[in-house]
């Protein structure tokens, strides 16, 4: 196969804001041979992400923090979501170091061990994303309460769920969102392996 | 007690193109009781999409697709995507009818029976969408070459894998688009379940 190319002839802003909106003029060669004609795509920029699930594996439970979420409103059936923890990256910033503060931020947990599952790009027709995944165990038992940053007007309700009944939450559609059923899904394949690794009875 | 209540105050369009963005001030119920104050959100509408995992259970080998996706050459050098077969939603569409069409497009496949792998909201914090995914059984034996309309751009390559090699790509971040992993690991929490018909 040829060498793959591409070219962005021009980026125009849309609007800036808090996130931000881009037309870009892009032309890639083909896989029929030559090159496409410049073409216009519009490209939402919110930056990245780092998500993590809180994982006991003496008590198989799971940590989630429900919140509202106002993207949610148009098709799910209450804007309120139980997912896994997750939080916006800062430029300069780590992943690790972004799930730890946000575990601590939603949860009031500490995280020592994280378990990078894989990283995948939530929307990737228009929106630059990328959002990494990860699974960490912890001791469940500290876990609950209402957590979340007052200035940032966070309102979080943190709720700690059979691992089983969170799966089947996944399976028959009262969880929905992406960061969460990867990583519910990926620890379905993998909770033995990592409760091996990471029980902490002798 | 669960707060269920919210409301949106004011809505601004700030974009209208292909995609839509909108500032909304919008007020809820916390769970420490009582009102949020006003909340000013930038969301982001893409509508809803469909997109299927052909799967052929006696080679156990799946297709994506491979194509350009501009989105992600702000931190990508090789902005080419393994993908599921997937489009929006028209309106009026069902994600079955999608999903259906975008075979014969993408794939040049005739899809039977589609079996529901999720609803998924990819992007819940900022983006408005809800993506349809769907796992539908199939032989695979002739599938390949390049498809996608080409008065529409599309430049769509079909890639014929072993589910086990496209879980191991997932795992390593050689499969990132949320449409194909989500598929994916359920094919793989669920294959034998399909093959048993009890899925």
């Amino acid at each position: 196969m040829n060498e793959k190319k591409y070219e962005i002839v021009a980026k125009e802003p849309l609007y800036e804001g808090y996130f931000r909106a881009d037309r870009w003029m892009v032309r890639h060669t083909t896989f029929r041979g030559g090159w496409s004609d410049v073409h216009p795509l519009e490209i939402f920029d919110r930056g990245h992400a780092t998500s993590v699930l809180p994982w006991d594996p003496d008590t198989d439970e799971v940590v989630l923090v429900e919140q509202f979420r106002a993207a949610a409103i148009p098709t799910a059936k209450s804007p309120w979501l139980l997912e896994a923890i997750a939080g916006a990256m800062k430029p300069g910033e780590k992943p690790e170091d972004v799930a730890r503060r946000e575990a601590m931020e939603e949860a009031g947990l500490t995280l020592t061990t994280l378990r990078h599952v894989t990283s995948f790009l939530p929307s990737c027709g228009a929106v630059t994303e990328e959002l990494h995944v990860y699974v960490a165990p912890v001791d469940a038992g500290t876990a609950g309460g209402v957590h979340g940053l007052q200035d940032e007007h966070e309102d979080m309700k943190v709720h700690v769920l059979p691992f089983a009944e969170v799966l089947a939450m996944v399976e028959d559609g009262r969880i929905v969102a992406g960061n969460t059923v990867v990583a519910v899904y990926w620890l379905a394949l993998h909770r033995e392996e990592m409760r091996a690794l990471w029980s902490r009875k002798p | 007690m669960k707060p269920r209540r919210f409301r949106i105050e004011a809505r601004e369009a700030i974009w209208r193109g292909h995609f839509r963005a909108d500032r909304i001030t919008i007020r809820h119920e916390t769970f420490t009781g009582g009102e949020s104050a006003p909340l000013v959100l930038e969301v982001f509408d893409l509508g809803e999409a469909a997109c299927v995992l052909p799967w052929d259970p006696a080679s156990d080998r799946v297709v994506l697709v491979e194509q350009f996706r501009g989105a992600v050459a702000a931190f990508s050098e090789t902005p080419w995507l393994l993908e599921t077969i997937a489009d929006d939603l028209g309106p009026g569409e069902t994600p079955e009818a999608v999903a259906r069409r975008e075979a014969m497009e993408e794939a040049g496949l005739t899809l039977d029976a589609l079996i529901p792998a999720g609803r998924i909201l990819p992007c819940p914090g900022a983006v408005a969408t809800r993506v349809h995914a769907f796992v539908a059984p199939c032989n695979l034996a002739d599938a390949g070459g390049v498809h996608g309309l080409a008065e529409e751009g599309e430049d769509i390559l079909v890639r014929v894998l072993d589910l086990d090699e496209a879980l191991a790509m997932v795992d390593d971040g050689r499969i990132q688009a949320s449409h194909a992993t989500i598929p994916l690991l359920w094919l793989a929490r669920h294959r034998n379940g399909v093959v048993s018909g009890s899925v």
